[in-house]
């Protein structure tokens, strides 16, 4: 059983709430992913194949609905996310371009 | 020395939220997006990385390396950095007196991945390689007692053993 950290839920960084995504990509000049409930769930059956402390990049179905938020402001669909199964039954991960 | 760490005096929110219960949440809500950044210098070479949202996520990564040193004569670890701004591989070799760490980096905060990459390995004294991680568990420290984060929170109790087996602080806080 694994499940996503917590804070994806609520206003944590990549969470379904998290409010300073805008100014997290510009700050750090790097795209930030934000997640959808939807995806979690589909995360949550991508870490069930990787082994404590592996990662990989997965691309989401069609449909999806997590965001990048870029460093000029815009926002675009996600296509893909990149999780790692933290070994705790937790994972850690975040919407990708 | 080729691996420094330039902790900060990074502000804090004094804010606490009682739905939190682990460090890394813990750490997350403490800091402000624009704050002081804590520098890793590797191989001469700046790394920056934001106590809000880098350090947060990787906080049990960075206490399982020094648990892991601190405990195992010899030793080897992955370590698969979580955070997007913060996204490296790291493979650490350990004896009793020196650390090798060899790394893959993909995402830093100011595109210096490539410089990175052509200076990927480092060998370092093993207890001042932990000495350099002091003064950030200190800063963290600060900043969840003065948010009123106390033990009950998960990982609270291992930073503050980890923080307090390192004998000394490093170069630039001596």
């Amino acid at each position: 059983m694994i499940r996503p950290e917590a804070k994806y839920k609520g206003p944590g960084k990549h969470g379904v709430k998290w409010k300073e995504r805008k100014a997290t990509a510009k700050s750090t000049n790097k795209p930030q992913g934000q997640w959808s409930e939807e995806d979690l769930k589909f995360a949550k059956e991508a870490a069930k194949t990787l082994g404590a402390g592996e990662s990989g990049y997965f691309d989401l179905p069609e449909g999806s609905t997590s965001q990048v938020h870029l460093p000029d402001g815009t926002t675009v669909p996600a296509g893909r996310i990149w999780i790692r199964n933290n070994g705790t039954g937790t994972f850690h991960g975040y919407p990708s371009q | 020395m080729n691996f420094k760490i330039q902790a900060g005096i990074p502000r804090f929110e004094e804010y606490y939220d009682d739905d939190i219960d682990n460090i890394g949440d813990a750490i997350e809500a403490s800091y402000s997006l624009n704050t002081e950044y804590m520098v890793m210098v590797f191989n001469y070479i700046p790394v920056l990385l934001s106590y809000k949202y880098d350090i947060s996520i990787i906080i049990d990564d960075i206490l399982k390396i020094l648990s892991s040193i601190r405990t195992k004569e010899i030793g080897y670890l992955r370590v698969n950095w979580p955070s997007n701004t913060f996204c490296a591989i790291w493979d650490l070799e350990w004896n009793d007196s020196t650390i090798s760490i060899n790394t893959e980096w993909t995402t830093v905060i100011g595109e210096t991945e490539k410089l990175l990459n052509d200076h990927c390995k480092l060998t370092v004294d093993k207890l001042e390689f932990a000495y350099e991680w002091k003064k950030v568990l200190h800063n963290i420290i600060n900043a969840l007692e003065g948010c009123g984060y106390n033990d009950d929170i998960k990982g609270v109790t291992v930073l503050k053993k980890e923080f307090n087996m390192i004998e000394k602080f490093g170069v630039l806080y001596e």
